[in-house]
Protein backbone atom coordinates (compact mmCIF):
# COMPACT_ATOMS: atom_id res chain seq x y z
CA UNK A 1 0.00 0.00 0.00
CA UNK A 2 2.78 2.19 1.14
CA UNK A 3 4.38 2.04 -2.68
CA UNK A 4 0.69 2.44 -4.28
CA UNK A 5 0.11 5.95 -2.12
CA UNK A 6 4.00 7.01 -3.15
CA UNK A 7 3.33 6.43 -7.00
CA UNK A 8 -0.07 8.41 -7.03
CA UNK A 9 1.14 11.31 -4.65
CA UNK A 10 1.98 13.46 -7.31
CA UNK A 11 -1.35 13.02 -8.75
CA UNK A 12 -4.17 15.48 -7.90
CA UNK A 13 -6.80 13.32 -8.19
CA UNK A 14 -5.21 10.81 -5.76
CA UNK A 15 -6.36 12.71 -2.61
CA UNK A 16 -6.04 9.75 -0.27
CA UNK A 17 -7.60 10.46 3.19
CA UNK A 18 -6.07 7.81 5.56
CA UNK A 19 -7.96 5.81 8.18
CA UNK A 20 -6.14 7.83 10.96
CA UNK A 21 -7.51 11.70 9.32
CA UNK A 22 -11.66 10.05 10.47
CA UNK A 23 -13.53 10.96 13.34
CA UNK A 24 -16.72 9.98 14.46
CA UNK A 25 -19.40 12.52 13.34
CA UNK A 26 -17.15 13.57 10.27
CA UNK A 27 -20.10 14.79 8.11
CA UNK A 28 -20.02 15.66 4.32
CA UNK A 29 -22.09 16.47 1.21
CA UNK A 30 -22.58 17.25 -2.20
CA UNK A 31 -26.00 18.28 -4.13
CA UNK A 32 -27.29 16.57 -6.39
CA UNK A 33 -30.41 17.45 -8.74
CA UNK A 34 -31.55 14.26 -11.03
CA UNK A 35 -32.11 15.33 -14.82
CA UNK A 36 -35.00 13.42 -17.16
CA UNK A 37 -31.54 13.13 -19.59
CA UNK A 38 -29.47 11.39 -16.76
CA UNK A 39 -32.41 9.36 -15.95
CA UNK A 40 -33.07 8.70 -19.49
CA UNK A 41 -28.73 7.70 -20.54
CA UNK A 42 -29.07 5.40 -17.49
CA UNK A 43 -32.06 3.91 -18.67
CA UNK A 44 -31.01 3.21 -22.00
CA UNK A 45 -27.27 2.24 -21.06
CA UNK A 46 -28.70 -0.40 -18.58
CA UNK A 47 -32.16 -1.81 -19.85
CA UNK A 48 -33.58 -1.68 -16.39
CA UNK A 49 -36.31 0.22 -15.93
CA UNK A 50 -37.03 0.31 -19.68
CA UNK A 51 -40.45 -0.89 -19.45
CA UNK A 52 -41.67 0.87 -17.00
CA UNK A 53 -43.15 4.56 -18.04
CA UNK A 54 -43.08 6.19 -14.74
CA UNK A 55 -39.22 6.79 -14.65
CA UNK A 56 -39.66 8.97 -18.17
CA UNK A 57 -43.27 10.23 -18.39
CA UNK A 58 -45.06 12.36 -16.56
CA UNK A 59 -48.45 11.19 -17.05
CA UNK A 60 -47.65 7.70 -15.94
CA UNK A 61 -46.24 8.56 -12.66
CA UNK A 62 -49.28 10.88 -12.97
CA UNK A 63 -51.32 7.67 -13.27
CA UNK A 64 -49.11 5.79 -10.18
CA UNK A 65 -50.08 8.79 -7.73
CA UNK A 66 -46.49 10.81 -8.04
CA UNK A 67 -46.15 14.17 -9.35
CA UNK A 68 -43.23 13.51 -11.50
CA UNK A 69 -41.53 10.60 -13.19
CA UNK A 70 -39.45 8.55 -10.85
CA UNK A 71 -35.30 8.35 -10.30
CA UNK A 72 -34.89 4.63 -10.31
CA UNK A 73 -33.55 3.21 -7.06
CA UNK A 74 -29.71 2.66 -8.07
CA UNK A 75 -29.11 6.08 -9.54
CA UNK A 76 -29.51 7.01 -5.93
CA UNK A 77 -27.04 4.53 -4.63
CA UNK A 78 -24.53 5.11 -7.60
CA UNK A 79 -24.61 8.87 -6.52
CA UNK A 80 -24.20 7.90 -2.64
CA UNK A 81 -21.51 5.37 -3.71
CA UNK A 82 -19.60 8.21 -5.13
CA UNK A 83 -20.05 10.54 -2.29
CA UNK A 84 -17.82 7.96 -0.04
CA UNK A 85 -15.61 7.16 -2.56
CA UNK A 86 -14.48 10.68 -3.63
CA UNK A 87 -14.31 11.49 -0.26
CA UNK A 88 -12.27 8.00 0.73
CA UNK A 89 -10.30 8.42 -2.49
CA UNK A 90 -8.53 5.99 -4.39
CA UNK A 91 -7.03 3.58 -1.85
CA UNK A 92 -10.48 3.18 -0.03
CA UNK A 93 -12.97 0.19 -0.95
CA UNK A 94 -16.84 0.20 -0.35
CA UNK A 95 -17.51 -3.23 1.41
CA UNK A 96 -21.02 -2.49 2.10
CA UNK A 97 -24.03 -0.30 1.33
CA UNK A 98 -27.73 -0.52 2.76
CA UNK A 99 -30.24 1.66 1.93
CA UNK A 100 -34.03 1.74 2.65
CA UNK A 101 -35.89 3.51 0.07
CA UNK A 102 -38.35 5.82 2.43
CA UNK A 103 -39.78 7.92 -0.36
CA UNK A 104 -39.87 8.11 -3.92
CA UNK A 105 -37.17 10.36 -5.43
CA UNK A 106 -37.97 12.61 -8.39
CA UNK A 107 -36.99 13.92 -11.24
CA UNK A 108 -35.90 17.31 -10.93
CA UNK A 109 -35.79 17.18 -6.65
CA UNK A 110 -32.93 19.37 -4.99
CA UNK A 111 -31.09 16.83 -3.17
CA UNK A 112 -28.24 16.72 -0.88
CA UNK A 113 -26.09 13.28 -0.54
CA UNK A 114 -24.72 13.15 2.86
CA UNK A 115 -22.56 11.11 4.71
CA UNK A 116 -21.69 10.86 8.64
CA UNK A 117 -19.24 8.97 10.10
CA UNK A 118 -20.58 6.97 13.04
CA UNK A 119 -17.98 5.04 13.74
CA UNK A 120 -14.66 3.96 13.37
CA UNK A 121 -13.37 0.14 13.89
CA UNK A 122 -9.52 0.48 14.45
CA UNK A 123 -9.38 -2.58 16.65
CA UNK A 124 -10.94 -4.65 13.86
CA UNK A 125 -12.87 -6.93 15.72
CA UNK A 126 -16.14 -5.23 15.58
CA UNK A 127 -18.74 -7.27 13.99
CA UNK A 128 -16.32 -8.95 11.22
CA UNK A 129 -15.18 -5.47 9.91
CA UNK A 130 -11.80 -5.11 9.09
CA UNK A 131 -8.94 -3.33 10.50
CA UNK A 132 -9.19 0.24 8.91
CA UNK A 133 -12.75 0.03 8.49
CA UNK A 134 -15.28 2.88 8.79
CA UNK A 135 -18.85 2.84 9.11
CA UNK A 136 -21.27 5.91 7.50
CA UNK A 137 -24.79 6.71 7.71
CA UNK A 138 -25.59 7.94 4.20
CA UNK A 139 -28.68 9.77 3.45
CA UNK A 140 -30.31 11.73 0.61
CA UNK A 141 -32.23 14.79 1.73
CA UNK A 142 -34.92 17.16 -0.24
CA UNK A 143 -36.05 20.11 -0.09
CA UNK A 144 -39.06 19.26 2.35
CA UNK A 145 -36.22 17.47 4.83
CA UNK A 146 -37.29 14.85 4.06
CA UNK A 147 -35.08 11.67 3.76
CA UNK A 148 -36.13 9.79 0.68
CA UNK A 149 -32.90 7.52 0.73
CA UNK A 150 -31.10 6.05 3.68
CA UNK A 151 -28.54 3.83 4.71
CA UNK A 152 -25.16 2.73 6.06
CA UNK A 153 -21.88 2.42 4.32
CA UNK A 154 -18.76 0.42 5.66
CA UNK A 155 -15.84 0.98 3.85
CA UNK A 156 -12.06 0.45 4.29
CA UNK A 157 -9.50 2.70 4.64
CA UNK A 158 -5.73 2.45 4.26
CA UNK A 159 -3.74 3.45 7.37
CA UNK A 160 -0.65 6.27 7.42
CA UNK A 161 1.69 3.84 8.19
CA UNK B 1 -25.81 11.32 35.49
CA UNK B 2 -26.07 14.13 37.73
CA UNK B 3 -29.73 13.88 38.67
CA UNK B 4 -32.57 11.13 38.89
CA UNK B 5 -33.31 12.52 35.53
CA UNK B 6 -33.42 9.68 32.92
CA UNK B 7 -33.36 10.62 29.18
CA UNK B 8 -34.83 7.31 26.83
CA UNK B 9 -35.59 7.08 23.29
CA UNK B 10 -38.34 4.69 23.37
CA UNK B 11 -38.32 4.20 19.50
CA UNK B 12 -35.93 2.35 17.63
CA UNK B 13 -35.19 -0.38 15.19
CA UNK B 14 -32.30 -2.26 14.67
CA UNK B 15 -30.72 -4.80 12.45
CA UNK B 16 -31.06 -7.47 14.79
CA UNK B 17 -34.92 -7.76 13.97
CA UNK B 18 -36.21 -5.23 11.22
CA UNK B 19 -35.68 -5.41 7.75
CA UNK B 20 -35.25 -2.15 7.00
CA UNK B 21 -33.33 -1.28 9.71
CA UNK B 22 -29.04 -0.86 8.99
CA UNK B 23 -28.02 0.44 12.37
CA UNK B 24 -26.57 -2.04 14.95
CA UNK B 25 -27.39 -2.01 18.82
CA UNK B 26 -23.74 -1.75 19.80
CA UNK B 27 -23.30 0.82 16.74
CA UNK B 28 -26.62 2.46 18.52
CA UNK B 29 -24.28 2.60 21.79
CA UNK B 30 -21.29 3.96 20.90
CA UNK B 31 -23.10 6.84 19.04
CA UNK B 32 -25.05 7.32 22.55
CA UNK B 33 -21.32 7.41 23.75
CA UNK B 34 -20.48 9.86 21.14
CA UNK B 35 -23.71 11.97 22.00
CA UNK B 36 -22.76 12.04 25.24
CA UNK B 37 -18.98 13.48 24.39
CA UNK B 38 -20.84 16.46 22.81
CA UNK B 39 -22.51 17.56 25.99
CA UNK B 40 -25.99 15.79 25.37
CA UNK B 41 -28.04 14.04 27.97
CA UNK B 42 -28.64 10.36 26.66
CA UNK B 43 -29.11 7.47 28.66
CA UNK B 44 -30.47 5.03 26.92
CA UNK B 45 -32.98 3.82 24.12
CA UNK B 46 -36.07 0.96 23.84
CA UNK B 47 -35.11 -1.57 20.92
CA UNK B 48 -38.55 -1.86 19.20
CA UNK B 49 -38.27 -4.03 16.41
CA UNK B 50 -41.30 -4.42 13.75
CA UNK B 51 -44.26 -7.28 14.49
CA UNK B 52 -41.20 -9.32 16.04
CA UNK B 53 -40.21 -10.42 20.05
CA UNK B 54 -37.82 -12.32 20.79
CA UNK B 55 -38.01 -13.36 24.75
CA UNK B 56 -34.67 -14.79 24.90
CA UNK B 57 -32.72 -11.78 23.37
CA UNK B 58 -30.81 -9.67 26.09
CA UNK B 59 -28.85 -6.54 25.51
CA UNK B 60 -27.99 -6.12 29.24
CA UNK B 61 -24.22 -6.90 29.42
CA UNK B 62 -23.78 -5.28 26.15
CA UNK B 63 -25.54 -2.31 27.26
CA UNK B 64 -23.17 -2.64 30.87
CA UNK B 65 -20.12 -2.36 28.71
CA UNK B 66 -21.47 1.15 27.24
CA UNK B 67 -22.85 2.59 30.64
CA UNK B 68 -26.43 2.35 29.01
CA UNK B 69 -29.76 1.51 29.37
CA UNK B 70 -30.86 -0.75 26.22
CA UNK B 71 -34.54 -2.08 26.51
CA UNK B 72 -36.84 -3.98 24.91
CA UNK B 73 -40.85 -3.71 23.59
CA UNK B 74 -41.83 -3.93 20.07
CA UNK B 75 -43.55 -2.31 17.39
CA UNK B 76 -47.58 -4.04 16.47
CA UNK B 77 -49.35 -2.99 13.49
CA UNK B 78 -53.63 -2.28 14.34
CA UNK B 79 -56.30 -0.91 13.14
CA UNK B 80 -55.93 2.24 14.11
CA UNK B 81 -52.04 2.78 13.09
CA UNK B 82 -48.30 1.66 14.88
CA UNK B 83 -48.68 0.42 18.16
CA UNK B 84 -45.67 0.51 20.88
CA UNK B 85 -45.46 -2.44 23.40
CA UNK B 86 -43.74 -1.89 26.33
CA UNK B 87 -43.24 -4.99 29.07
CA UNK B 88 -44.19 -7.87 26.49
CA UNK B 89 -44.96 -10.70 28.16
CA UNK B 90 -45.41 -14.48 27.24
CA UNK B 91 -49.43 -14.20 27.74
CA UNK B 92 -49.39 -11.02 25.42
CA UNK B 93 -47.69 -12.76 22.83
CA UNK B 94 -50.22 -15.60 23.19
CA UNK B 95 -53.28 -13.45 22.50
CA UNK B 96 -51.46 -11.95 19.25
CA UNK B 97 -49.79 -12.89 15.90
CA UNK B 98 -47.74 -10.08 15.70
CA UNK B 99 -47.00 -10.59 12.30
CA UNK B 100 -50.64 -9.17 11.29
CA UNK B 101 -50.97 -5.72 10.20
CA UNK B 102 -54.17 -4.77 11.32
CA UNK B 103 -54.17 -6.21 15.13
CA UNK B 104 -57.42 -4.50 17.00
CA UNK B 105 -55.96 -1.44 18.91
CA UNK B 106 -58.33 -1.96 21.39
CA UNK B 107 -57.33 -5.52 21.93
CA UNK B 108 -53.78 -4.63 22.13
CA UNK B 109 -53.89 -1.74 24.84
CA UNK B 110 -56.22 -3.95 26.57
CA UNK B 111 -54.14 -6.96 26.65
CA UNK B 112 -51.02 -5.35 26.98
CA UNK B 113 -52.30 -3.70 30.45
CA UNK B 114 -53.93 -6.54 31.31
CA UNK B 115 -50.91 -8.81 31.21
CA UNK B 116 -48.64 -5.94 32.85
CA UNK B 117 -47.33 -4.24 30.27
CA UNK B 118 -48.53 -0.98 29.02
CA UNK B 119 -48.87 0.08 24.70
CA UNK B 120 -48.45 3.57 23.33
CA UNK B 121 -49.41 5.14 20.10
CA UNK B 122 -46.53 5.08 17.97
CA UNK B 123 -46.33 8.55 15.65
CA UNK B 124 -49.53 9.90 16.15
CA UNK B 125 -49.64 12.25 13.30
CA UNK B 126 -48.43 10.15 10.47
CA UNK B 127 -51.07 9.68 7.82
CA UNK B 128 -52.22 5.98 8.12
CA UNK B 129 -50.35 4.25 10.61
CA UNK B 130 -50.79 7.07 13.25
CA UNK B 131 -53.97 7.30 15.25
CA UNK B 132 -55.35 11.01 14.55
CA UNK B 133 -55.95 10.49 11.20
CA UNK B 134 -58.53 7.34 12.33
CA UNK B 135 -59.85 9.49 15.03
CA UNK B 136 -60.48 12.57 12.58
CA UNK B 137 -61.61 10.31 9.71
CA UNK B 138 -63.64 7.65 11.07
CA UNK B 139 -64.25 8.74 14.82
CA UNK B 140 -61.98 6.01 16.73
CA UNK B 141 -62.59 6.34 20.05
CA UNK B 142 -59.47 5.62 21.46
CA UNK B 143 -60.28 3.18 23.94
CA UNK B 144 -57.64 1.96 26.47
CA UNK B 145 -55.17 4.48 24.70
CA UNK B 146 -53.37 7.00 27.57
CA UNK B 147 -50.34 7.24 26.14
CA UNK B 148 -49.07 8.52 22.67
CA UNK B 149 -45.83 9.06 20.65
CA UNK B 150 -46.21 13.26 19.93
CA UNK B 151 -42.79 13.84 18.78
CA UNK B 152 -41.60 11.21 16.60
CA UNK B 153 -38.14 11.80 14.69
CA UNK B 154 -39.35 10.11 11.65
CA UNK B 155 -42.35 12.12 11.47
CA UNK B 156 -42.24 16.08 9.81
CA UNK B 157 -43.51 19.08 12.23
CA UNK B 158 -47.07 19.18 10.77
CA UNK B 159 -47.42 15.14 11.97
CA UNK B 160 -45.84 15.91 15.07
CA UNK B 161 -48.04 18.78 15.54
CA UNK B 162 -50.89 16.89 14.81
CA UNK B 163 -49.88 14.42 17.46
CA UNK B 164 -49.63 17.21 19.81
CA UNK B 165 -53.21 18.77 19.09
CA UNK B 166 -54.29 15.41 20.04
CA UNK B 167 -52.65 14.69 22.89
CA UNK B 168 -54.10 18.24 24.18
CA UNK B 169 -57.43 17.41 22.97
CA UNK B 170 -57.82 14.35 24.83
CA UNK B 171 -56.29 14.93 27.72
CA UNK B 172 -53.84 11.94 26.82
CA UNK B 173 -49.34 11.83 27.80
CA UNK B 174 -47.30 12.39 25.15
CA UNK B 175 -43.67 10.62 24.93
CA UNK B 176 -41.03 11.08 22.12
CA UNK B 177 -39.08 8.62 20.16
CA UNK B 178 -36.43 8.76 17.51
CA UNK B 179 -38.06 5.82 15.11
CA UNK B 180 -34.34 5.40 14.34
CA UNK B 181 -33.70 2.77 11.81
CA UNK B 182 -29.71 3.85 11.26
CA UNK B 183 -27.56 4.89 14.28
CA UNK B 184 -27.11 8.92 13.04
CA UNK B 185 -31.02 9.25 13.91
CA UNK B 186 -30.59 7.30 17.17
CA UNK B 187 -32.05 9.84 20.00
CA UNK B 188 -33.17 12.96 17.81
CA UNK B 189 -36.29 12.87 19.78
CA UNK B 190 -36.30 11.05 23.13
CA UNK B 191 -38.34 11.07 25.99
CA UNK B 192 -37.11 12.70 29.77
CA UNK B 193 -38.32 11.10 32.70
CA UNK B 194 -38.19 12.94 36.12
CA UNK B 195 -37.00 9.34 37.79
CA UNK B 196 -34.31 6.39 37.38
CA UNK B 197 -35.37 4.20 34.08
CA UNK B 198 -33.06 0.98 34.53
CA UNK B 199 -34.99 -1.55 33.66
CA UNK B 200 -38.45 -2.30 31.27
CA UNK B 201 -40.19 -2.83 34.67
CA UNK B 202 -39.29 0.74 35.56
CA UNK B 203 -39.99 1.96 32.15
CA UNK B 204 -43.57 0.16 32.15
CA UNK B 205 -44.17 1.62 35.94
CA UNK B 206 -43.79 5.28 34.60
CA UNK B 207 -46.00 4.68 31.41
CA UNK B 208 -48.70 3.42 33.76
CA UNK B 209 -48.40 5.79 36.57
CA UNK B 210 -50.92 8.66 36.00
CA UNK B 211 -48.82 10.59 38.64
CA UNK B 212 -45.64 10.21 36.59
CA UNK B 213 -43.76 13.14 34.96
CA UNK B 214 -42.07 12.82 31.29
CA UNK B 215 -41.99 15.04 28.45
CA UNK B 216 -41.08 14.35 24.86
CA UNK B 217 -37.74 16.63 23.79
CA UNK B 218 -35.22 16.55 21.64
CA UNK B 219 -31.85 15.82 22.23
CA UNK B 220 -30.34 18.58 21.07
CA UNK B 221 -32.21 20.10 24.00
CA UNK B 222 -30.75 18.40 26.78
CA UNK B 223 -27.52 19.79 26.74
CA UNK B 224 -26.71 22.06 29.40
CA UNK B 225 -28.30 25.89 28.56
CA UNK B 226 -29.60 24.59 25.39
CA UNK B 227 -33.05 26.43 25.05
CA UNK B 228 -35.63 24.45 24.72
CA UNK B 229 -37.76 24.44 21.13
CA UNK B 230 -41.54 24.96 21.32
CA UNK B 231 -43.47 21.69 20.63
CA UNK B 232 -44.22 21.50 16.67
CA UNK B 233 -47.25 23.21 15.56
CA UNK B 234 -50.02 21.95 13.48
CA UNK B 235 -49.79 24.16 10.44
CA UNK B 236 -50.17 22.25 7.43
CA UNK B 237 -47.58 21.30 5.05
CA UNK B 238 -47.56 19.86 1.60
CA UNK B 239 -47.32 15.98 1.76
CA UNK B 240 -46.31 14.18 -0.80
CA UNK B 241 -49.10 12.83 -3.03
CA UNK B 242 -48.13 9.37 -2.40
CA UNK B 243 -49.00 9.57 0.93
CA UNK B 244 -52.27 7.96 2.08
CA UNK B 245 -53.80 6.12 -0.55
CA UNK B 246 -54.11 2.40 0.32
CA UNK B 247 -55.99 0.69 3.41
CA UNK B 248 -54.77 -0.81 6.02
CA UNK B 249 -56.83 -3.95 6.15
CA UNK B 250 -57.98 -6.59 3.01
CA UNK B 251 -57.05 -10.08 2.31
CA UNK B 252 -55.11 -12.23 3.43
CA UNK B 253 -51.84 -12.71 1.00
CA UNK B 254 -51.72 -14.95 -1.59
CA UNK B 255 -48.49 -15.43 -3.25
CA UNK B 256 -46.29 -18.69 -4.54
CA UNK B 257 -43.90 -20.20 -1.88
CA UNK B 258 -42.77 -22.55 -3.42
CA UNK B 259 -40.13 -20.12 -5.36
CA UNK B 260 -38.92 -19.11 -2.00
CA UNK B 261 -35.10 -19.96 -1.23
CA UNK B 262 -34.24 -21.65 -4.49
CA UNK B 263 -31.49 -19.89 -6.39
CA UNK B 264 -31.45 -20.14 -10.27
CA UNK B 265 -28.79 -18.54 -13.03
CA UNK B 266 -30.81 -15.66 -14.62
CA UNK B 267 -27.87 -14.15 -16.71
CA UNK B 268 -24.32 -13.58 -17.38
CA UNK B 269 -21.96 -10.46 -18.87
CA UNK B 270 -18.26 -9.86 -19.69
CA UNK B 271 -16.95 -6.80 -17.83
CA UNK B 272 -15.91 -4.64 -21.01
CA UNK B 273 -13.76 -1.59 -21.12
CA UNK B 274 -16.75 -0.34 -23.66
CA UNK B 275 -19.14 -0.95 -20.89
CA UNK B 276 -17.31 0.69 -17.98
CA UNK B 277 -16.68 3.78 -19.84
CA UNK B 278 -20.44 3.98 -20.70
CA UNK B 279 -21.45 3.55 -17.27
CA UNK B 280 -19.02 6.41 -16.67
CA UNK B 281 -19.84 8.54 -19.33
CA UNK B 282 -23.69 8.06 -18.62
CA UNK B 283 -23.55 9.31 -14.81
CA UNK B 284 -20.68 11.48 -15.30
CA UNK B 285 -18.58 9.39 -13.38
CA UNK B 286 -14.73 10.21 -13.54
CA UNK B 287 -12.75 8.99 -10.63
CA UNK B 288 -9.26 7.75 -12.45
CA UNK B 289 -9.39 4.18 -11.42
CA UNK B 290 -12.68 3.53 -13.54
CA UNK B 291 -11.65 5.87 -16.40
CA UNK B 292 -7.63 6.79 -16.61
CA UNK B 293 -5.52 3.39 -17.57
CA UNK B 294 -2.32 4.58 -17.10
CA UNK B 295 -3.03 6.45 -13.53
CA UNK B 296 -5.11 3.06 -12.83
CA UNK B 297 -2.05 1.20 -13.97
CA UNK B 298 -0.47 2.30 -10.71
CA UNK B 299 -3.01 1.93 -8.77
CA UNK B 300 -3.88 -0.36 -6.16
CA UNK B 301 -5.42 -2.81 -8.59
CA UNK B 302 -2.76 -2.68 -11.53
CA UNK B 303 -5.48 -1.42 -14.17
CA UNK B 304 -8.74 -0.19 -14.00
CA UNK B 305 -11.67 -1.76 -12.37
CA UNK B 306 -15.35 -1.49 -12.74
CA UNK B 307 -16.95 0.77 -10.46
CA UNK B 308 -18.65 -1.13 -7.63
CA UNK B 309 -22.15 -0.57 -9.59
CA UNK B 310 -21.34 -2.50 -12.53
CA UNK B 311 -23.16 -5.53 -12.22
CA UNK B 312 -26.28 -3.29 -12.08
CA UNK B 313 -25.74 -1.83 -15.55
CA UNK B 314 -26.43 -4.99 -16.84
CA UNK B 315 -30.00 -6.49 -17.41
CA UNK B 316 -30.46 -9.97 -16.38
CA UNK B 317 -33.04 -12.33 -17.08
CA UNK B 318 -35.97 -12.19 -14.60
CA UNK B 319 -35.33 -13.44 -10.99
CA UNK B 320 -37.78 -15.88 -9.85
CA UNK B 321 -41.42 -14.58 -9.33
CA UNK B 322 -43.31 -15.20 -6.13
CA UNK B 323 -46.98 -14.16 -8.14
CA UNK B 324 -47.95 -11.85 -5.68
CA UNK B 325 -51.33 -11.04 -5.94
CA UNK B 326 -51.67 -7.57 -4.23
CA UNK B 327 -51.28 -4.00 -4.99
CA UNK B 328 -51.35 -2.21 -8.41
CA UNK B 329 -48.23 -0.04 -7.93
CA UNK B 330 -44.48 -1.40 -7.08
CA UNK B 331 -40.90 0.04 -6.47
CA UNK B 332 -37.85 -0.73 -4.83
CA UNK B 333 -37.90 -0.52 -0.91
CA UNK B 334 -34.69 -1.02 -0.17
CA UNK B 335 -31.17 -2.50 -1.07
CA UNK B 336 -27.79 -4.25 0.45
CA UNK B 337 -24.74 -4.37 -1.43
CA UNK B 338 -22.01 -6.39 -0.63
CA UNK B 339 -18.54 -6.02 -2.87
CA UNK B 340 -15.93 -8.09 -1.84
CA UNK B 341 -13.77 -8.23 -5.21
CA UNK B 342 -13.09 -5.82 -8.20
CA UNK B 343 -14.61 -6.64 -11.24
CA UNK B 344 -11.95 -6.33 -14.28
CA UNK B 345 -12.09 -6.00 -17.91
CA UNK B 346 -12.43 -9.57 -19.34
CA UNK B 347 -14.32 -11.01 -16.38
CA UNK B 348 -17.07 -13.08 -17.27
CA UNK B 349 -19.92 -12.16 -14.28
CA UNK B 350 -22.38 -14.53 -13.78
CA UNK B 351 -25.77 -13.77 -11.71
CA UNK B 352 -27.56 -15.81 -9.42
CA UNK B 353 -30.87 -14.80 -7.92
CA UNK B 354 -33.30 -16.12 -5.37
CA UNK B 355 -36.24 -14.68 -3.37
CA UNK B 356 -35.59 -14.55 0.06
CA UNK B 357 -38.94 -13.83 1.75
CA UNK B 358 -42.47 -12.20 1.14
CA UNK B 359 -44.33 -10.58 3.81
CA UNK B 360 -46.00 -7.53 4.64
CA UNK B 361 -46.85 -4.38 6.39
CA UNK B 362 -48.54 -0.74 6.87
CA UNK B 363 -47.15 2.63 6.15
CA UNK B 364 -48.12 5.74 5.20
CA UNK B 365 -49.63 4.74 2.05
CA UNK B 366 -51.60 1.85 3.51
CA UNK B 367 -50.96 -2.02 3.45
CA UNK B 368 -48.13 -2.75 1.93
CA UNK B 369 -46.22 -5.87 0.68
CA UNK B 370 -42.50 -6.39 0.72
CA UNK B 371 -40.72 -9.22 -1.59
CA UNK B 372 -36.95 -9.57 -0.75
CA UNK B 373 -34.42 -11.60 -3.42
CA UNK B 374 -30.89 -11.86 -3.47
CA UNK B 375 -28.33 -12.05 -6.43
CA UNK B 376 -25.00 -13.22 -5.88
CA UNK B 377 -22.25 -12.21 -9.16
CA UNK B 378 -19.52 -14.77 -9.73
CA UNK B 379 -16.66 -14.40 -11.70
CA UNK B 380 -15.20 -16.56 -14.25
CA UNK B 381 -13.07 -17.89 -11.74
CA UNK B 382 -16.06 -19.51 -9.24
CA UNK B 383 -15.79 -16.03 -6.84
CA UNK B 384 -18.16 -14.24 -5.64
CA UNK B 385 -17.71 -10.54 -6.66
CA UNK B 386 -20.46 -8.91 -5.59
CA UNK B 387 -23.81 -9.73 -3.96
CA UNK B 388 -27.46 -7.18 -4.15
CA UNK B 389 -30.06 -7.96 -1.79
CA UNK B 390 -33.27 -6.11 -3.17
CA UNK B 391 -36.60 -5.48 -1.51
CA UNK B 392 -39.22 -4.52 -3.32
CA UNK B 393 -42.95 -2.98 -2.68
CA UNK B 394 -45.90 -3.96 -3.63
CA UNK B 395 -48.77 -1.24 -2.98
CA UNK B 396 -52.27 0.07 -3.96
CA UNK B 397 -52.64 3.59 -5.55
CA UNK B 398 -55.04 5.70 -7.26
CA UNK B 399 -54.45 8.43 -9.68
CA UNK B 400 -53.74 11.41 -9.18
CA UNK B 401 -56.82 13.26 -10.78
CA UNK B 402 -58.80 10.70 -9.22
CA UNK B 403 -58.80 11.74 -5.77
CA UNK B 404 -55.32 10.24 -4.94
CA UNK B 405 -53.66 13.42 -4.12
CA UNK B 406 -53.28 13.89 -0.35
Amino acid sequence: MTGDRAILAGDPRAAQRAFEDVAVGDRFEVPWQPTHAQVVAWVKLTGMFADDRRVFDLEAARAGGLDRPIVPGPISVIMLERLVADWMGPLGRIQSLTVSYRRAVLHDDRLRCIALVIDVHGDGDYEGTPEGAVSLDVSLENERGEQPVLGTAVVVMPRRD
Amino acid sequence: MTDDATYLDLHVHSSDGSDDAGGTVEGYLKWVAARRAHGMRFDGFVVTEHRHFDLDRDYSALAARYDAVVLRGVEVETDIGHVLVFGVTPAFLDRFDLTSVSLPYDEVFRVAWETGGVAVGAHGGRPRIGCVEHVDERGVTLEGVTVVEALNGGSNDYENGRAFDLVEARGLRAVGGSDAHFVSALGSCLTRFDRVIRTTDDLVAALRDPEARYEPMYLEDTKDGAERRPRPSGAPVALPSSSGQGSLGGDALEYDRTVIGREVKVGEFEVTRELIASFCAALDEQNPLYTDEAFAAQGPYGGIVAPPGIAQAVRMGPAPNPQVKFGNNGMMAGQRFEYYLPARPGDLIEGFAQVKAVYEKTGRSGRMVFVERRTRYANQHGEDVAAVETTSVQRETKPLDDGGSA
